[in-house]
């Protein structure tokens, strides 16, 4: 292996984008659009070409296929592209995750998972109560959640991951209170557990601009927030990040790729990529994305960003922010060559002293209020290098790091 | 040309009754401008005066007349060729010492009414001030083309309101030149010729200062006795300086070099004088060689009225700012302006202006003309104030306020105004006028159906949305006029708002008690629409002394957070924080609290909203 550093994890992550669902829920702001069965066979070839084109001599530790709903696929163009993809990642591969609806993930399907090496399942549950899904304008009913489980735990998958929204306009502490014991009831290995966002563009917001939804009370939603914190610890999950709950040794390793900001690979239309210090984004519309096999290999790349090195470590730093353990100094230093407590010297006076970050022997991490006000720390965090001070240069303090080791 | 060949004349009007346009009409019928030139507004050189529709600086132009009497003439005059001095005025409310300038240069006004809109607030202060100068006032009832003129109805109003016989007014229309002889005629027939000693010693009266780019500064005066030759060294009687006067002459409209000017005529002197605070407006040009004995009365310096700050906006720096404001302070003697420091918005310049509108005229012009941004803030009044001990002190902001305990009283400045509106407004007008403070002289009838109410106002309450409101109750249909008729002591207090227990020195007001609490109260109303929540509760409170009369809390934040935040976010993500982060360093302290600019700005913001 070209990468012996004992202090980053062997390996990148792949991301495989599938953009179609049955229908678009009101608050997703992610690429994704009704399913067109045409599509689906040049969409499933074009995405094999890119891996084909774009993979790196690297070995390839996390795959997650995400979207839109993978599972939208037709079972036979389902087991052609992760034949393909497994194929192409190679062994080193431990954890492979797809992401279904409740709805759709039949036992066929599933079966077609397991085959192929799938081993985690993501299902978007959302809530347990057909009120919130009608906010959500999700397609499942709630019955659907146990059943999806129940399928997945029979077609062999031992890490399951439910998705669940709180702050949803007319819920209740009670009513979220209920869906995350409902969660805990089923076994569920991992909860993701995301307060309700209004994105740019999407029908949700709109709806709130209008006065048509009334968002849920600041007050309301940071409670649930630390009732979710409180509730799964009592339950055995390790909160790991700001919305991210496991069981003990199920946590999931492509996201915490993202969160300590390592390299991965994205295709399909819309994905993000991050290798080698140059972060792009795919072409969005799938009819284009299609038919990128017909033109040049740039054609496919709509946004593309080279990060500098302070940059790099202000990026690293507010994601790894995000993470529970906090920034790991000595693996922040290995990877952007800065040491975080003296780049974001005033930033951590400021925020230590508000009582919203502590500082450990190791590491650099949220209080529980910290927590719930974290964009506000990552200002500051980012406030620390807006400019390029020609005396903090990486490489010099890399280096005396190193020599002060020996 | 001898003095009974000479008439000085200015044109006199409410905004928008057409004098620009009548201005042309007289151009063109004399020659001055050829058809092609006679474009709407000709003399109104500024952008901004085009765009606002109205006349800011005095203009003027000679004019050569060929003139017979008509047949009919009831005082023919002799006929021959004259001289015509056309002295622009402008027509606002705050421009009344120019136009006063203007006037003290003429022997007579064209008093301009539009046919279908009638008297005006401005056309009555204009002909009181042609009045009070002893000028003749020929009526000029304009606009007679449209469909909705009744020339006849608003000649009487004129003879009702003002004296003036409505059967000398003439009725005419300068768009399409109907009249026009006739006022010509007028000029001459009704309007004295100048007089002056055309053989004595050389006085002539600077009533205008212009700035021209390329040659420095241009006296406009009339010649009132003697003679100005090129090259004879004169002297500015008050400012004791000399010049030698290297180009003299007319307007005719562009400048035109002559060998000399003589007693009745009007025109230009450029003498290399640098700056236009080195010529004082009425100051008396005489030869250094053969003084006059006297010099002519002059004027009274404008009187600022109003203040406010100017702060550098963003992406402007304090030094750009005052650069700006000395350039334009160079071709505008009547505003005035001294460094100030506010712990909220940094280093800027406290500024006077005549009124409201040479604030926002001037504030306009310094954004245009230099490329700046420029923060206002509020405007106020001066106030007098009396310590104990009977000394008085003119303060011009509400941070000059002595302490309280070493206060006897406080003066206000006030106001005569009169409003002019349709009958059916006058309740509402009353109603609006008690609850702002006026207090009433009385009502006289234009006609049926229009009233000039008359009020004294204290000016602060003019300046804070009186003009606003009164158009809004009256749809629009109400005009106003104002002038100062000096202070008057009144239960007024400091009131200051505190943000987490701070002062912030830029938003303290001095008002009457009586209103404290409403303005308090709307002020820190929008105050917390614009503060972000912190960390913590900030209390915001409106306060007389020790005794809070309004007060507000911004909850402390409790949640900040992305909820989300994978591969394809994370850039995203950074920038949107980068963004934010940008935001809040714009921003000012007070105390522990951070306030954004955009929030004094919208606090400051006078409108009623």
């Amino acid at each position: 292996m070209a990468n012996t550093n004992e202090n980053s994890t062997i390996g990148i992550g792949w991301y495989v984008h599938l953009p179609f669902c049955r229908t678009k829920c009101g608050y997703c702001d992610f690429y994704s659009l009704p399913t067109v069965s045409s599509l689906i066979p040049d969409l499933v070839r074009a995405i094999v070409g890119e891996i084909d084109l774009r993979m790196p001599n690297r070995p390839v530790r996390t795959i997650f296929v995400g979207g839109g709903t993978p599972t939208e696929l037709p079972a036979e163009n389902l087991d052609e592209l992760l034949e393909a993809i497994g194929r192409m990642a190679g062994a080193a591969v431990s954890e492979w995750t797809v992401e279904a609806n409740p709805s759709s993930a039949s036992d066929l399907k599933l079966d077609v998972l397991r085959r192929r090496g799938v081993n985690r399942i993501s299902f978007g549950a959302q809530s347990f109560f057909p009120e919130d899904l009608a906010v959500l304008e999700r397609i499942h009913d709630p019955s659907h959640i146990p059943e999806s489980i129940d399928a997945a735990r029979r077609a062999g998958f031992d890490n399951v991951n439910l998705d669940l929204i709180y702050g949803i306009p007319g819920q209740s502490m009670q009513r979220w209170r209920e869906s995350l014991a409902r969660a805990i009831d089923l076994g569920t290995d991992h909860l993701s557990c995301y307060s309700l966002m209004y994105e740019t563009g999407t029908a949700l917001t709109k709806f709130r601009d209008q006065g048509r939804v009334t968002p849920c009370d600041e007050s309301l939603e940071a409670d649930m927030f630390e009732a979710t914190i409180d509730v799964l610890a009592n339950a055995g999950y390790v909160q790991y990040e700001i919305s991210n709950f496991a069981k003990p040794g199920r946590r999931c390793e492509a996201n915490l790729i993202y969160w300590r900001n390592e390299e991965y690979l994205g295709v399909g239309p819309s994905a993000v990529s991050y290798l080698d210090g140059l972060r792009r984004k795919n072409i969005v519309d799938v009819r284009k994305y299609v038919n990128w096999m017909a033109g040049q290999p740039d054609d496919l790349v709509v946004e593309s960003e080279s990060l500098t090195p302070m940059a790099r470590a202000a990026e690293t730093a507010i994601q790894m922010l995000r993470l529970i353990e906090g920034i790991d100094r000595t693996h922040f230093i290995a990877a952007t060559g800065f040491d975080p407590i003296s780049l974001f010297a005033d930033a951590l006076s400021e925020t230590t002293t508000a009582g919203l970050v502590e500082i450990t022997p190791t590491h650099i991490r949220l209080t529980r209020r910290g927590l719930l006000l974290s964009n506000y720390v990552m200002r500051a965090f980012l406030s620390a290098v807006e400019d390029e001070n020609p005396t903090r240069a990486p490489t010099q303090q890399f280096v005396t790091l190193q020599i002060e080791k020996t | 040309m001898e003095l009974h060949q000479i008439r000085n004349f200015s044109i006199i009007a409410h905004i928008d009754h057409g004098k620009s346009t009548l201005a042309d009409r007289l151009l063109l019928t004399c020659g001055a401008i050829t058809q092609r030139e006679f474009r709407n507004q000709i003399l109104d050189d500024m952008d901004l005066e085009r765009e606002m529709g109205i006349t800011i600086k005095a203009n003027r132009c000679t004019l050569d007349y060929q003139y017979k009497p008509a047949a009919d003439a009831k005082r023919p005059a002799k006929a021959g060729k004259y001289l015509l001095n056309l002295i622009d005025t402008p027509g606002h409310v705050d421009f009344h010492y120019e136009v006063s300038r203007a006037l003290a240069a003429c022997e007579g006004v064209l008093l301009l009414v539009d046919a279908a809109q009638g008297i005006e607030a401005q056309t009555l202060a204009n002909a009181y001030k042609a009045v009070e100068s002893g000028l003749e006032i020929i009526v000029v009832i304009n606009k007679i083309d449209l469909p909705a003129a009744r020339p006849e109805d608003v000649a009487i109003e004129l003879e009702q309101v003002l004296g003036l016989p409505a059967h000398e007014a003439i009725f005419a229309s300068a768009k399409t030149g109907v009249g026009v002889n006739e006022i010509l005629a007028a000029i001459i027939e009704r309007i004295p010729a100048p007089v002056g000693n055309p053989n004595g010693e050389l006085k002539a009266l600077i009533y205008d200062a212009k700035v021209d780019v390329h040659r420095g500064i241009a006296c406009h005066m009339r010649i009132i006795d003697g003679e100005l030759k090129r090259g004879d060294r004169i002297r500015l009687m008050a400012a004791g300086q000399t010049y030698v006067a290297n180009d003299i002459g007319v307007f005719r409209p562009k400048i035109t070099s002559l060998q000399s000017l003589k007693s009745g005529q009007v025109g230009y002197l450029f003498g290399g004088i640098k700056t236009i605070h080195d010529v004082n407006i009425g100051d008396t040009i005489t030869l250094d060689a053969h003084p006059c004995a006297e010099a002519l009365p002059g004027y009274q310096p404008p009187q600022q009225m109003v203040f406010c700050d100017f702060y550098p906006g963003p992406g402007t720096t304090s030094p750009e700012l005052r650069e700006s404001m000395e350039q334009l302070w160079l071709n505008d003697s009547s505003f005035n302006f001294a460094p100030v420091a506010s712990s909220a918005l940094g280093t800027g310049f406290r500024c006077g202006f005549l009124g409201l509108l040479h604030m926002k005229i001037i504030q306009e012009r310094l954004e245009r003309e230099s490329d700046i941004d420029v923060v206002q803030t509020a405007p106020t009044v001066a106030f007098e104030v009396v310590l104990k001990g009977g000394q008085v002190k003119m303060i011009e902001s509400p941070a000059e306020l002595p302490n309280m305990d070493k206060v006897e009283a406080i003066r206000e400045p006030y106001v005569k105004s009169e409003i002019i509106v349709p009958t059916k407004y006058i309740g509402a007008v009353m109603q609006l006028s008690e609850e702002r403070r006026g207090r009433y002289k009385r009502t006289d009838y234009l006609s049926a159906d229009r009233v000039v109410l008359v009020y004294d106002f204290p000016m602060a309450e003019v300046i804070y949305d009186y003009f606003d409101r009164l158009k809004s109750v009256t749809s629009g249909y109400a005009t106003m006029d104002y002038e100062m008729i000096g202070f008057r002591e009144d239960d007024l207090v400091k009131l200051n708002i505190l943000v987490n227990g701070a002062p912030v020195d830029a938003l303290g007001l001095i008002v009457h008690r009586s209103r404290a609490e409403y303005r308090g109260r709307k002020l820190i109303a929008r105050l917390r629409k614009e503060i972000d929540r912190h960390l913590f509760d900030v209390p915001i409170q409106a306060a007389i002394g020790s005794r809070v009369v309004a007060r507000e809390t911004i909850k402390a934040l409790r949640k900040d957070v992305t909820a989300k935040c994978y591969g394809g976010d994370v850039s995203r993500k950074r920038k949107l924080l980068e963004k934010q982060k940008e935001g809040k360093k714009r921003m000012k302290q007070i105390g522990s609290v951070s306030i954004p600019q955009s929030a004094f700005m919208a606090v400051l913001d006078s409108s009623d909203g």
